[in-house]
């Protein structure tokens, strides 16, 4: 593989997370879950709002996500990740009030990882765990019921304002 | 079993992802060799993406997506020609381009996708609405097929530039 920039890097692991995240599943669904839109730096932590998508393609809710990649080489038979968070970064996301992952992306074999970014840590992160491939739909469609059940329990929870176009 | 089908034709199913995921994957797509700058041009350009070479050729990209799933097709990257209806129209807009022009026919849902030169492409009746576009095998968008279309459009710049 030629010689990528730490930019470069970034990028690609961006685009082929989007892929996998909006690859269609098999199945009941038959269509694509997810559409990840970049924040392009714009906001700190976060690389992707991530929709969940009805069959009409409208959104259900929501994620945030931040997207590392690496191009170390690293044997398949490895069960983690070799990607880094400093600890300040992944407890802001942490602190979020969504739904928020980290997803590891191997430039290499072109594969992308999730983990939720839930408890607060006391150490940066180092790797992350093989378990969850996002190109096994049975992972995105455990995510997307995982998230929707967030935000229906949201919406049910009445939000009265002030803020009314009388 | 192989798919030993010869030609297929293929239109836009009208899968509201379709669009939106064709146009990523055709990004990923480039975005695989890093030499290359990428850019969104504005709206009114009508083409999806403008690409430069390191050498300092350039050509526009313009997606077109489809669903093979709602077109019911499997095996669609062993079919060896896939055929695509443009507008005449659209065609005779490439060949006015002082740069070149590519289109890319991607599949949204198994990521495939080939590419086709439309600046150069023989527009068979020019009083006619649409044409019949045919995107070979051969043309397959991977990463060693976008370096022999990189390779083979800076050659073919080369050699207009000794005329």
């Amino acid at each position: 593989m030629a010689k990528l920039s730490k930019d470069q890097i970034g990028d690609l692991g961006e685009l082929l997370a989007a892929a996998d995240l909006s690859r269609p599943v098999a199945g009941r669904f038959g269509r694509p879950l997810f559409r990840a839109t970049s924040l392009g730096g714009k906001y700190p932590t976060v690389d992707f709002l991530v929709d969940l998508l009805a069959d009409d393609d409208s959104t259900v809710g929501f994620f945030l996500a931040q997207v590392k990649a690496t191009n170390l080489v690293a044997a398949p038979s490895r069960k983690r990740l070799p990607v880094t968070m400093p600890k300040g970064k992944l407890n802001e996301l942490a602190r979020l009030p969504v739904p928020a992952y980290l997803i590891g992306v191997d430039i290499r074999s072109e594969t992308s990882y999730l983990v939720a970014v839930q408890r607060m840590r006391r150490e940066p992160v180092s790797s992350i765990t093989k378990a969850y491939n996002m190109a096994v739909d049975s992972v995105k469609i455990g995510l997307y019921e995982e998230v929707l059940s967030f935000w229906n329990a949201v919406k049910n929870v009445s939000f009265p304002t002030r803020f009314t176009d009388a | 079993m192989p798919n030993n089908q010869q030609s297929q034709g293929i239109k836009n199913g009208g899968a509201s992802y379709v669009g939106w995921r064709g146009e990523l994957l055709a990004e990923l797509a480039l975005a695989r060799l890093p030499e290359l700058s990428v850019h969104k041009p504005n709206e009114d350009c009508g083409y999806d993406f403008l690409v430069a070479t390191p050498s300092g050729v350039c050509f526009f990209v313009l997606v077109k997506a489809f669903s093979s799933k709602r077109l019911s097709l499997r095996r669609i990257e062993e079919i060896e020609e896939l055929r695509w209806t443009l507008e005449t129209q659209q065609i005779l807009r490439a060949h006015e381009s002082q740069t070149p022009v590519f289109i890319f026919l991607i599949d949204a849902d198994t990521d495939h996708g080939r590419y086709l030169r439309l600046d150069t492409l023989q527009v068979r009746k020019e009083s006619s609405d649409r044409q019949t576009i045919r995107f070979p095998r051969e043309n397959t968008i991977d990463k060693k097929g976008i370096e022999r279309l990189v390779a083979g459009l800076e050659r073919s710049e080369k050699a207009l530039s000794h005329h």
